[in-house]
């Protein structure tokens, strides 16, 4: 899914060079005089970042996420520009906001509309921050859903109002999707979004569903019983992803029995992340037991 | 892999050659490691030679990668504090150390040097970056330019 940063031809260069015959041996003055060395002095004022290998230049982009890229950097010189504008370039889109958004004057939804487009449909992977709406999330389904593979939505706070029959239909358009996560969004129908997802989704592998523990209480039809609420969450992983092989539920509230419920109804799992979770550590040794090689926690 | 003391030769572009731990280098880069796993590095006879790496920029590679594979255990934040001081170079020491990663392919030293250029850039304006950079001719028209100028003020 990402970029390799290794270079094929490079590393042909560099066997070539291994097996060529050696030259014959240069005289001791060679090494040790500098006078008699390569006279680089004038390449070394001259390094020129527009000779970057492009793989190297993407890796960058990448790095610096969408926003950055399409606001100023696409300016800086033809080159990127023209690298900007190559469809390739934008099969990950990276949306994230570190801190607090301070791009809202730009847009950011039409932005990504723009970025969308110029990826032609060759969009594998996609992050977004904030701004993620529902009319947002049909457009990417709709224009590059068949192709997704890794979707990841992050405080979009506008989804929490987001239709069971929306959740249902948007899940379909989605059939090759790996990595599913929703962090701090508040989903009011979250059962019925992983059941979507679940069921639409056969090669989903890792699902991740995050919250801040405070604003849990706020589930419409979760109720003050904690406990249960997160139960319930957890048998309905149990029984509509039971392919999944990473699972992280920061913030969750589930007890013994749905983890027991988790542990059984996905028998790939070989990562669980429940931190913040209040499970005692003793109920929680007792039952990851049967699995403790594969418990992971980062 | 061979006892940890054995010693590899690397040969930089100017032809100094420099002799390193085995070790050192199988941690860290992948090229080398391959090299020595499927036995094409002949410990009497061979130099490795790194035709596209200067040797000052060889130099600092192997102090990462020396230091890298005895301070392992030290903490995070010491580590990073040497990281720092290590890649405290002008843009095209960075530049040159960017590409023999690149070339010997070493990750971790990679990933610090993209993300010290990362935050090179990020949320610098674009004048800047043609300086920090060292870009002095950006293929724009003077057109172009100038319209670009105009319509987004903000980002020069």
């Amino acid at each position: 899914m990402h970029l390799h940063c290794r270079s094929y031809e490079t590393q042909a260069e560099f066997r070539r060079r291994l097996f060529a015959p050696e030259s014959p041996p240069s005289s001791f003055s060679w090494y040790t005089n500098p006078l008699l060395r390569h006279p680089r002095q004038e390449e070394r004022s001259s390094r020129n970042w527009l000779h970057l290998p492009v793989e190297l230049i993407l890796i960058i982009f990448e790095k610096l996420g969408a926003i950055e890229v399409l606001t100023s950097v696409q300016r800086v010189c033809m080159l990127w520009r023209t690298i900007c504008k190559d469809p390739y370039t934008w099969r990950v889109i990276n949306m994230r906001i570190v801190g607090v958004p301070k791009f809202m004057d730009y847009q950011l939804s039409s932005l990504c509309l723009r970025t969308i487009e110029r990826s032609c449909g060759l969009l594998v992977d996609i992050s977004i921050d904030y701004f993620a709406t529902e009319d947002l999330l049909n457009h990417i389904a709709n224009s590059c859903g068949s192709r997704l593979r890794r979707l990841r939505l992050k405080k979009c706070f506008t989804l929490a109002h987001i239709s069971n029959k929306v959740i249902c239909d948007l899940a379909k358009k989605f059939p090759l999707l790996e990595e599913l996560d929703i962090t701090h969004c508040y989903c009011f129908h979250p059962i019925s979004l992983l059941e979507s997802f679940g069921q639409a989704c056969p090669l989903l592998k890792t699902f991740k569903f995050n919250h801040h523990r405070q604003l849990f209480y706020y589930y419409d039809y979760i109720s003050s019983i904690d406990v249960r609420a997160g139960n319930a969450f957890a048998y309905a992983i149990a029984r509509s992803m039971p392919q999944l092989h990473h699972l992280q539920l920061l913030g969750s509230t589930l007890d013994c029995d749905g983890l027991d419920a988790i542990l059984n109804g996905c028998p790939h799992l070989e990562s669980l992340d429940l931190r913040t979770q209040e499970l005692g550590i003793q109920l929680f040794s007792r039952a990851m037991a049967p699995v403790s090689s594969s418990y992971h926690e980062e | 892999m061979g006892s940890p003391l054995k010693k590899i030769m690397l040969c930089s572009s100017e032809k100094e050659i420099f002799s390193v731990e085995e070790q050192v280098m199988v941690q860290h880069s992948v090229i080398i490691n391959n090299m020595i796993e499927d036995g094409s590095y002949n410990y009497e006879e061979s130099k490795i030679p790194l035709d596209c790496v200067d040797s000052k920029t060889l130099k600092k590679v192997i102090d990462y990668c020396t230091y890298h594979t005895h301070h392992h255990n030290d903490n995070q934040e010491d580590l990073e504090a040497w990281d720092a001081q290590f890649l405290n170079v002008d843009s095209n020491g960075l530049y040159d150390l960017l590409m023999a990663a690149n070339y010997l392919e070493i990750r971790n030293l990679l990933d610090l040097i993209y993300r010290t250029i990362k935050n090179m850039i990020k949320g610098k304006k674009i004048d800047e970056i043609r300086r920090i950079l060292n870009i002095k001719d950006h293929g724009f028209t003077p057109e172009e330019e100038e319209q670009n100028r105009k319509e987004y003020p903000h980002f020069y």
